[in-house]
């Protein structure tokens, strides 16, 4: 197995400050690179890190900082066996070029330098900015038409699809009494509140959707039959709110949210085009017709 | 050839989410003290439970998380979880659209009904005010010591002296009293600020982080009411006291000041027998005041979560072909200490259900009485439990092509073993606060492994065979006998239990293979037992002589990551009756659905990614729903 740390990368980069976590973990470096010094810090640290395997959860033993203490003689020899190897293999492979060649590699810390220029934005730039922001974005402050409903269900399944019609439209003619004593069992609600179009079509279906949006608000009468996928219905809409979009006031912390998002993300791209910036790039005539120089 | 590539920001703070929050016993062997009088009196569990008829009658099904953490828990923090705090949690869980840690942008199929925020209670909400050198830390030196070994990468220094403090009784070490209220009220507001009663409900809560040399006790402690009342109280840390027992004194001493809570443990996987034992933490064997407090406390037990599943154990249930799931038992949750096979009996939800009639029987109370539900755990603010929609534990759990082997928090189990789990089904007349806590003291509420599976279940003396035809069945099964939580009351000469049970799959997902009914009993010499019956199967399958139902089949395709509902049934609706009762044994019965096989996360990151991971490695999934139990009492 090949191991790699990429931390010294990291120290290279000098964004240590910024990665606290990533600096106390190897340094390897420090004296020179034909020497892999082993100390009782770097050990431990090592190991606090998930190196050495099972030596790690020993030398951890009642859940505490990792100590060379709990280890004997023998095991302390395979921790440096096992530390020695790859640092050796390590600094080898990266002497070998290995990790320019390695797309995996090249995107993992690319990723993690991404991170590290996030800028942390925790700013309230104040109403008017935000309620720029808020128009500029209303469709994700939008709602969708909710309806509250009640349903009584003829199932094709057990009727047949004609039968379970017929039988709808006789019980709407008798009139309805106690509803939920008529039809059949259905799978999922008999009743909704404030139920939202895709809560609607996953039990009901798009049809049954569709229709039940053309329908009356009228607590008191039963509608139908409406079609669904698993058969008919008489359905009585006791409210429905029209899809709108949230006032300003109440949508503010997510605008709030939002915005510093929005903020954090340009602030990171012009971090990397500063990054791009500092390297000039020379492109083959024969990649672009115009050969860009930065 | 195998990488591994670490992100050094996450892999820095080994120490503290492993070692560091490993809490010692702090006092916990001192004397504990009779709750005080205001504790209600336990005295009601034991009585037959009644449901009143609600309106509406029938009450709805509502679907949440009541276990996740953002970035104000210490160990979500510093493990990488910096962006997603609680509004971005809560947002998720409305259906929108959120960055996660990873840059991703990531949403859910269908929202969540209901969400508990419930981040670490020690040192919550600290850590990114550090860095953010907030104001409020003024004065509090060991905030500025913290502070300092942050600014200058000084990684192992802080992870020391986190894990000096976090194992310290000594007031020094503790968040100032007036932090400590100033943070909480921020959780409490938040919390409130995303509540909106019939649409969304946003629980306040935290979790007492309670290890005992590595041994997991952890609870979650929801408030049934608003940021009012939840300041007039503190959370209750596992620097406070490590025992159980205190933290239910605890919540008495909320009762007392009008302030209304419940518990929920989890992970009794990996409890190394601490979870469900016989004893309590002073090592004396449970008593009645035990039995009464925690049975008071905690009427709903996590069965199933990121961290393996807890319903029972291939040793425990040699005879269960589908006891193998997701199963997480290597040692502790700081794995400093191995597994031995002793400890099993005292982790497992069904043996746990099983020794609390055990122990009804010496005490007069049974400690074990609770319900059952699922939540997630997950520590990335993202409440996700879909396989093709799974987001991990910490952020090297977040999707990327090698997250499979990185190690959770660096140093323990690697991610393929997480669990894309769960969720909790409660049965409520609206969604509100109010109805959800008020469900989950009565049980009503069930567990699923992630998928949306529907369930109810009801017990009683008088129900016939086509009673489960009825249309409104659910409000004859209120009438007429008790939902998932009750009681049956007993027989008076009747003959034996029969149950409606009505299964419907998810929407979204898979179809169901089959529904079982799990009974455990107790008989007159002191025995327990248990016993899983198929009563209902898909595709006209029936149980041979074996007793055993041959299985569904699979249509899964790994290669393309797929599976066809080609198999299976989308609704399986039954009535049955114990065959095998004794009037005079008392016994538990609760409902296990299985969906058919479909891939596992693992799976889907295959494909998606165009990894291959080791043959051990998990790759098909049977998800499933448990419901809380009924018990008979003679």
């Amino acid at each position: 197995m090949n191991r790699r740390r990429i931390d010294p990368l990291f120290q290279f980069l000098g964004i240590g400050a910024l990665l606290f976590a990533a600096a106390g973990l190897v340094r390897p470096y420090a004296d020179n690179e034909r020497t892999i010094r082993v100390t009782r810090a770097e050990l431990e640290s090592y190991l606090a890190a998930g190196g050495g395997e099972s030596l790690a959860p020993l030398a951890r033993a009642g859940g505490g900082t990792p100590t060379l203490d709990r280890l004997n003689e023998e095991q302390r020899r395979a921790l440096v066996r096992s530390y020695v190897e790859e640092q050796a293999l390590y600094r080898e492979a990266r002497d070998w070029g290995l990790e320019d060649g390695d797309l995996v590699i090249r995107r993992r810390l690319g990723q993690s330098i991404r991170f590290a220029l996030r800028p942390d934005v925790a700013s309230d730039p104040g109403d008017a900015v935000l309620r720029r922001f808020y128009a500029a974005h209303a469709g994700n402050y939008r709602r969708p038409v909710e309806t509250s409903f009640d349903h009584i269900f003829f199932g094709s399944e057990r009727r047949g699809g004609a039968q379970a019609r017929a039988d709808a439209q006789a019980a709407l003619r008798a009139g309805v009494t106690d509803w939920r004593a008529g039809g059949d069992r259905f799978a999922y609600q008999r009743s909704y509140r404030n139920a939202g179009p895709s809560a609607i079509e996953a039990q009901l279906g798009e049809g049954f959707r569709k229709a039940l949006e053309q329908l009356p608000v009228a607590p008191d009468r039963w509608e139908g039959p409406v079609a669904s996928d698993a058969g008919y219905h008489l359905v009585r809409v006791s409210a429905r709110s029209a899809a709108r979009t949230t006032p300003f006031q109440d949508a503010r912390p997510a605008v709030l949210d939002d915005w510093q998002r929005a903020r954090q993300n340009a602030e990171l791209e012009r971090a990397v085009e500063g990054v791009i910036g500092r390297y000039r790039t020379a492109v083959d005539v024969d990649v672009l017709p115009l050969p860009e120089a930065r | 050839m195998t990488r591994q590539y670490r992100m050094t920001a996450l892999a820095g703070v080994a120490v503290m989410a492993a070692g560091g929050l490993a809490f010692q016993m702090a006092g916990a062997a001192e004397t504990v003290k009779a709750p005080p009088a205001s504790a209600q009196s336990a005295a009601s569990v034991s009585e037959p439970y009644a449901p009143p008829l609600r309106e509406p009658d029938e009450n709805n099904l509502y679907w949440g998380d009541l276990h996740l953490h953002t970035n104000q828990s210490p160990d979500a923090y510093l493990n990488g979880t910096r962006a997603v705090s609680p509004d971005e949690a809560f947002r998720f869980a409305r259906g929108e659209a959120v960055e996660a840690d990873n840059g991703m942008m990531v949403r859910l199929r269908r929202p969540l009904d209901f969400l508990a925020v419930t981040d670490h209670a020690e040192y919550l909400g600290v850590f990114p005010r550090i860095d953010a050198k907030d104001p409020v830390l003024d004065g509090w030196d060991l905030a500025k010591e913290w502070g300092g070994y942050l600014a200058s990468s000084d990684r192992i220094s802080l992870g020391k002296a986190f894990a000096d403090a976090i194992q310290s009784s000594d007031a020094a070490f503790r968040t100032p009293e007036a932090l400590d209220r100033t943070i909480w009220g921020e959780v409490a507001d938040r919390a409130d600020a995303n509540n909106e009663p019939g649409r969304f409900t946003a629980l306040i809560g935290y979790e007492w982080t309670s290890m005992i040399s590595g041994d997991n006790l952890h609870r979650v402690v929801l408030l049934r009411d608003g940021a009012a009342d939840a300041k007039k109280v503190r959370p209750f840390t596992a620097q406070d006291s490590v025992d159980p027992e205190d933290l239910w004194k605890a919540l008495a001493g909320y009762e007392a000041k009008g302030v209304v809570a419940l518990a929920i443990a989890h992970n009794g996987n990996v409890s190394n027998g601490r979870m469900f034992s016989p004893n309590r933490e002073n090592g004396q064997p449970l008593n009645a005041k035990y039995a009464e407090m925690r049975s008071r406390w905690e009427p709903v037990y996590e069965v199933t979560q990121v961290k393996g599943d807890g319903e029972t154990h291939p040793s425990l249930s040699p005879e269960d072909e589908f006891a193998d799931f997701e199963t997480w038992d290597q040692g502790n949750i700081t794995l400093s200490a191995r597994k031995q096979p002793w400890m099993l009996e005292y982790e497992y939800a069904r043996s746990g259900l099983r020794n609390g009639l055990l122990l009804e029987r010496k005490l007069g109370v049974n400690p074990f009485k609770f319900g059952m539900i699922g939540s997630t755990d997950m520590h990335t603010g993202l409440s996700t439990t879909e396989e093709d929609n799974f987001w991990g534990k910490f952020l090297e759990s977040e999707p990327s092509g090698a997250r499979w082997k990185e190690k959770m928090s660096a140093i323990l189990q690697e991610s393929w073993e997480l669990g894309a789990a769960g969720l909790a089904g409660v049965w409520a007349p609206e969604n509100t606060r109010k109805a959800i806590f008020e469900a989950l003291m009565r049980r009503e509420t069930y567990a699923t492994t992630g998928s949306r599976i529907r369930l109810r279940f009801f017990g009683g003396w008088d129900f016939a065979r086509d009673d489960i035809d009825r249309p409104d069945y659910a409000r004859f099964g209120y009438r007429h006998g008790v939902p998932m939580g009750g009681d049956l009351g007993r027989t008076e000469g009747r003959r034996a239990p029969s149950f409606l049970v009505h299964a419907v799959r998810d929407p979204d997902g898979a179809y169901l293979d089959r529904v079982q009914v799990v009974k455990g009993w107790l008989d007159n010499k002191g025995q327990t037992h248990e016993k899983v019956y198929d009563v209902a199967l898909s595709n006209g399958r029936k149980v041979g002589s074996n007793g055993k139902a041959p299985p569904v089949g699979s249509t899964v395709n790994l290669k393309q990551a797929s599976f066809t509902n080609a198999i299976g049934a989308p609704e399986l609706a039954t009535w049955w009756q114990d065959p095998d009762f004794d009037a005079g044994q008392p016994a538990f019965y609760y409902v296990r659905v299985i969906e058919i096989p479909r891939p596992r996360w693992t799976a889907y990151d295959e494909k998606y990614f165009g990894v291959t991971m080791p043959g051990n490695v998990r790759r098909v999934v049977q998800d499933r729903a448990y419901s809380s139990p009924i018990w008979y009492n003679p």
